[in-house]
């Protein structure tokens, strides 16, 4: 795909500096990889500064609520699996409230990529604490400090030995870049945890932050005890060592095969339905 | 003929298998059948009773009057004794006062039998009475037990050899045949899955609330035959947006609950109202507020449908009133919904939902897609741009192409929007897109001409009804010198047309199955009415016929104005408590 294909008249509307171009160039750049048509493309997003990136992404594209994105991108994978499906959120969107959404999708195994944009804060309401946020990081909802813990959303999906679960950096494209073409690929649930600063409202785990602790690791992402060792790693070195790549992947049926298998194609111009035989069945 | 059964056991002891199995044995041989069950929120204990009428003319509801009572345990006599009248026959176990006793216990312990086979043990007896053709029995108990074991398949068809040798003793001159082509037996919510399948649905999306969730398992049934997906959500929320998605993708899609599954449900139908994606929501209302009374039936839940998220945006509001509607409105629902890109709400309760009804056959539904583009589209976009998703048409109604679709790359976005579907804070935009939304409003009243069904007697008093009312009035308007009103079509209203049937009336009053008088409230906002009086029933149950009789009755006295609020005739407590007791 050539990239003025998906290229936008219009220019990103983020703070400069914000971590969400990383992404945006990231993404843009696994979707010139993709040999596909825009057209075959749906990002979905939900509600918070990233949920505006279909905006400068042309393929198709479903800007949601707050929280509910996942359940969206699913109904449109199954309706049409054909289609590449990407969702992208904030942290307080997929791990506040759409946590629900997110610990089913492990289940489902549905084969969307989810990019969960990890800046420990909320932007777009001006600097609440987030789901993520570090435990002290002071905010406007904890002055003092956030008191309570943070959720270890990486360990969790592994946990619940989701699909493909993996850790981005903004501030390396490149590699991120890769990631998300991995994801992508990768036929199953994928869950790309994207550790960004938020250069407004989050003055603690900054560009200088991230570069002295993130490293690409190298451990067998299909050994569940490695992938748990690395999941847990930040939380275990506090916040010492952050694993970037695949922590996690396993491959089982998706439920878009699930529903072609059992019902076939169901994407195009809908016809009547035939009742004759239910009737009959309804008989005694 | 018009034969009133009841049939009552403890939850769990079968009585709506074998409601279920008279109804659909009287169709077969060509009757006319309503059933209508009756159940606490439990699964083991407590009354449940099914009504099943069967009639050789038409009928539309249950009524109260029993002329014949089935019951394993005393506390179906109990509940029904009021309704008895000295004809009636009674059939039941040891336990009962007077009637027909069938010794079961020690019937089943003679013949080495399943112990489940009480229920039909007891319903053998009175098809023998009523010369039942055997042969069907057996048939329909082959088809209802024959994957089971082999054990309880023979001990039901033994049972229903005792059942048939003991009605010898009991002769009656009740005797039914073959009187018509063999019908089939459908619930409401049967009804409105046969109407969503017809009508081309191929995903439905849901989590389980009674009086909702029958719809579903109805479909998960049948799933295989339709080529469906029935989806289980982890909630309410995901299971709207799943039916969202797959709407986006052109795929139509359905999604299910109650007022509470709902009440969740309701930021997602005012996305799909700004970003003008199709949906159709089948709410089957309960008893509220809030857990309310699960398993019984209330009218209530028009304004939170009605005034269902956040913004103005238009929607289309139905309540069929009767199974062929169900299966009718709910068909066309999915070409309202993708014809007119909005949310379309198809509104039951559980009176309709869960009640049987005999039907001869149902029509087919013709698709009609509107302006949603299936096919590449030949003019490519210039560089950057994106297609006109929400271009201003003076019909209100934009090109939607779905996504697989060459060049017609948009948003459909919760944000406000330009007509290229870039959010948009621009005054002038805004109001532009909100006019266009709104237009649809003329455009769905214009081609689709929405209006009551009016069943008249050239009365000059008429009783407005909606949704489910319709089948217990049927009832009474045979006996009544009114004309009947009946609203299945909701919103949008076609104002000036109602005015003008409304006008032709010197007295008008308002019947439903609530306490907040919901429609003529609802109707008021547009049309200019004013009810001379109103019946109301809030019990947890619905209105049979004798009661609206005795209402007007007594209105009648006064003029025909006021307000006549129905009690119950008996009080249920200690029955649907039963640990209380």
């Amino acid at each position: 795909m050539n990239i003025s294909y998906i290229n936008t008249n219009e220019k990103p509307q983020w703070c400069p500096g914000c971590g969400d171009f990383g992404i945006l160039m990231a993404i843009k750049s696994a979707l010139v990889n993709l040999d596909r048509d825009p057209s075959e493309v749906v990002i979905v997003s939900g509600i918070g500064c990233g949920g505006k990136t279909p905006h400068y992404i042309r393929t198709y594209g479903y800007e949601g609520l707050h929280g509910r994105l996942l359940p969206l991108a699913l109904g449109i994978k199954i309706a049409n699996p054909d289609l590449t499906v990407i969702a992208i959120g904030g942290d307080g969107d997929g791990l506040s409230e759409g946590g629900n959404h997110l610990l089913h999708f492990s289940r489902y195994n549905v084969d969307i990529t989810y990019l969960v944009q990890d800046n420990q804060v909320y932007g777009l309401t001006t600097g609440q604490s987030s789901p993520t946020s570090h435990k002290g990081f002071k905010s406007k909802t904890y002055p003092d400090g956030t008191p309570i813990e943070p959720v270890k959303q990486i360990p969790l999906l592994v946990s619940q030995r989701a699909s493909f679960v993996a850790a981005g950096y903004a501030g390396n494209v490149k590699h991120l870049s890769q990631l998300i073409t991995d994801a992508i690929n990768h036929k199953g649930f994928s869950f790309v945890n994207i550790y960004q600063p938020c250069i407004t409202w989050n003055y603690t785990n900054g560009y200088e932050w991230y570069q002295k602790r993130v490293y690409i690791t190298d451990h067998n992402p299909e050994d569940y005890n490695q992938a748990w060792e690395k999941a847990n790693e930040p939380y275990n070195t506090n916040w010492e060592r952050i694993p970037l790549g695949i922590i996690y992947k396993n491959r089982s049926v998706t439920l878009d095969e699930e529903v072609m298998n059992r019902v076939g194609k169901l994407a195009g111009i809908p016809n009547p339905g035939d009742i004759s035989r239910i009737l009959e069945r309804l008989k005694i | 003929m018009d034969l009133n059964i009841k049939v009552a056991a403890l939850a769990g002891e079968g009585a709506f298998s074998i409601g279920n199995l008279l109804a659909k044995l009287f169709a077969k041989l060509g009757y006319n059948v309503v059933a209508y069950p009756e159940y606490p929120s439990l699964i083991k204990g407590g009354l449940n009773v099914i009504h099943v009428r069967i009639s050789d003319r038409e009928i539309h509801s249950p009524v109260h009057r029993t002329d014949i009572l089935l019951s394993i345990g005393k506390d179906g006599y109990k509940f029904l004794k009021n309704s008895l009248h000295e004809d009636s026959i009674v059939i039941g176990d040891e336990s009962i006062d007077d009637g027909i006793k069938v010794p079961i216990n020690s019937l089943i312990q003679q013949h080495n039998l399943n112990p489940k086979v009480k229920n039909i043990l007891i319903t053998s007896v009175l098809l023998g009475i009523l010369n039942y053709p055997k042969d069907y029995v057996d048939r329909a108990i082959v088809n209802m037990f024959g994957n089971k074991s082999k054990e309880i398949l023979e001990s039901n068809l033994k049972a229903v050899q005792i059942g048939y040798d003991l009605s010898k003793d009991h002769r009656t001159d009740l005797s039914v045949k073959r009187i018509d082509m063999e019908k089939v037996v459908v619930s409401g919510n049967e009804a409105f899955g046969l109407g969503a399948i017809a009508g081309g649905m191929k995903i439905a999306s849901f989590y389980p609330m009674t009086p909702a969730s029958s719809l579903f398992h109805f479909l998960i049934n049948v799933k295989d035959l339709a080529k469906i997906y029935v989806i289980q959500a982890e909630d309410e929320i995901a299971a709207a947006n799943i039916a969202i998605g797959a709407n986006y993708a052109g795929v139509r899609a359905l999604t299910g609950t109650s007022g509470g599954g709902f009440a969740l449900m309701t930021e997602t139908v005012s996305m799909a109202g700004i970003a003008e994606t199709p949906i159709v929501f089948f709410i089957s209302q309960r008893v509220g507020p809030s857990t309310g009374m699960p398993t019984w039936t209330e009218q209530a839940d028009l304004f939170q449908i009605w005034g269902a998220g956040q913004g103005d945006f238009p929607k289309i509001i139905l309540a069929p009133g009767n199974v062929e509607q169900a299966y009718r409105y709910m068909g066309n629902a999915f070409n309202l919904a993708q014809k007119y890109q909005l949310p379309v709400f198809v509104l039951s309760d559980k009176f309709l939902s869960e009640s049987y009804f005999s039907i001869s056959q149902l029509p087919s539904i013709p698709v009609e897609t509107g302006k949603i583009i299936y096919e590449d589209i030949p003019e490519v976009l210039s560089v950057g741009q994106r297609f006109l998703r929400y271009k201003l048409e003076d019909d209100g109604i934009s090109s939607m192409p779905v996504p697989g679709v060459k060049n017609g790359m948009h948003i459909a976005s919760s944000y406000e929007h330009m007509q290229d579907s870039f959010t948009t804070e621009n005054f002038s935009e805004r109001k532009r897109q909100v006019e266009k939304r709104a237009r649809k409003i003329e455009t769905i009243i214009e081609n689709e001409n929405p209006k009551p069904d009016v069943y008249t007697k050239k009365a000059d008093k008429a009783i407005v009804c909606w949704g489910s009312q319709l089948l217990p009035m049927l009832e009474v308007f045979r006996e009544i010198d009114f004309d009947l009103i009946h609203f299945s079509w909701l919103y949008p209203i076609n104002i000036q047309y109602t005015e003008q049937i409304l006008k032709r009336y010197r007295t008008i009053g308002f019947i439903e199955n609530n306490s907040n008088m919901a429609f003529y409230r609802f109707l008021r906002m547009f049309v200019d009415v004013k009810a001379d009086f109103n019946i109301i029933k809030y019990t947890g149950r619905q209105f049979f016929p004798h009661q609206i009789l005795d209402a007007l009755d007594r209105l009648q006295e006064k003029d025909y104005k006021g307000i006549e609020v129905i009690e119950e005739d008996f009080d249920t407590y200690e029955l649907y408590t039963p640990w209380r007791y």
